[in-house]
């Protein structure tokens, strides 16, 4: 999770104001908004959750520069509304909400697009989506692209369920706030992601290749 | 979301031991490799599309606030523009056209007035084109019109009469003519 990128200096504070130099916890950045420090505090809560925003775009939306959209927009919405957060949930959990909304908007728009055939088409889209987010993000090895295909069939809710655990590494917990999914549920989903994703990969001629290359 | 070079082990614990369930131990850590390499390079491409988010949301934000007041400013102005106009134009006082009334009184509309022949055929036509023309005049106007007219036609009279008259001059012969045949008459 979001640790101090230099614990020494998360707890020096400034002079003047009182408040914390390094903006990192969520309580930090709200504090920081509502005295004012509306760009500062932007930027760091900007800084600290573009990553999960992103991440979860992608898995909706299949698309680099569409999820890049996507997390814009969704900081955007939230910075006009960040100062009427109350607090009653985590500013990620909000933000999850507020993502998963936006990338639906997203897909019916590009849907609506679609069916009058302005731009590309839907089938197009993808796969041109999903050669973009090969060749975008360069470091992908076959492996990956292979990994990809074997994510795409696993259930819908342990996929994500895996994603928010291994890629994003959220806490069960706070993935039960994010979701509305008991841990318990959240743990066997896990757990059945990873079971197939194993039975998956060591069937594939992709991991026999691996063992044979050592 | 951590760093991917400062991954959770607690997480790669959990999937090493999950695995473990499902496959020998050396299959089990190759792809708990496999798949550690794989975040990593899944969080180095995230990281490379979130580069500069922050400063494309705060351009973003900055354009939404200048196109929000742009709208505002463009109300404020047309609203402004229009209570302008409304008090320009109403400040032009407009003459109230007033319903027609006639200028006179209907009781005193007179009966158009004849003219006697006498008046409109005799004298001069001068005199008696203006006197067709002032149709509106009173009774007492019209009277002393007749009673001009009348005067002029008895001046008229007496001097056609006049000039009818011949002065003679009768000589002695002429009276000797007149009573000489008188007399051889007798």
């Amino acid at each position: 999770m979001r640790r101090p990128r230099c614990a020494t200096l998360k707890f020096e504070q400034d002079t003047v104001t009182g408040m914390a130099l390094i903006l990192e916890t969520d309580s930090e950045i709200l504090e920081a908004y509502r005295a004012g420090q509306q760009d500062r505090a932007l930027t760091a809560f900007v800084r600290s959750h573009q990553r999960f925003v992103y991440s979860v775009a992608f898995r909706q939306l299949s698309h680099v520069e569409d999820s890049q959209d996507a997390a814009q927009e969704v900081f955007l919405r939230a910075s006009q509304k960040l100062g009427e957060f109350k607090g009653e949930s985590t500013l990620q959990t909000w933000l999850y909400r507020i993502t998963i909304n936006v990338c639906l908007n997203m897909r019916r728009k590009r849907r609506f697009l679609s069916f009058f055939s302005i731009g590309e088409g839907e089938g197009e889209r993808d796969v041109a989506a999903k050669q973009h987010a090969t060749d975008s993000h360069a470091q992908q090895s076959e492996f990956d692209a292979f990994f990809n295909s074997v994510l795409e069939t696993v259930p819908p809710k342990q996929r994500e369920t895996f994603c928010m655990r291994y890629y994003d590494e959220l806490l069960y917990e706070e993935i039960s706030a994010i979701t509305g999914t008991s841990e318990g549920a959240l743990k066997a989903n896990y757990h059945w992601a990873v079971k197939k994703i194993a039975a998956a990969i060591r069937t594939s001629e992709y991991y026999e290749q691996w063992r044979d290359n050592g | 979301m951590s760093n991917g070079e400062t991954m959770d082990n607690t997480h790669q614990d959990e999937l090493k031991m999950l695995l473990k369930e499902e496959l020998p131990n050396t299959e089990a850590i190759d792809v708990a490799r496999l798949l550690g390499a794989h975040s990593l390079r899944n969080q180095r491409g995230v990281d490379a599309a979130t580069r500069n988010l922050s400063v494309h949301v705060q351009a973003a934000r900055l354009r939404v606030s200048w196109t929000r007041t742009q709208t505002v400013v463009g109300l404020v102005a047309a609203s402004c523009a229009a209570i302008a106009m409304f008090v320009i134009l109403s400040s032009y006082s407009v003459e109230q056209v007033t319903p027609l009334t006639p200028t006179i009184a209907a009781n005193h509309i007179r009966p158009t007035i004849e003219v006697p022949p006498m008046v409109s055929t005799i004298g001069k036509a001068q005199t008696s084109s203006v006197r067709h023309t002032h149709t509106t005049r009173s009774f007492s106007d019209v009277n002393a019109i007749i009673v001009a007219a009348q005067e002029d036609q008895i001046v008229g009279t007496i001097a056609n009469a006049a000039s009818t008259v011949e002065t003679w001059t009768i000589s002695e012969s002429d009276i000797d003519i007149i009573l000489g045949d008188q007399n051889d008459g007798l």
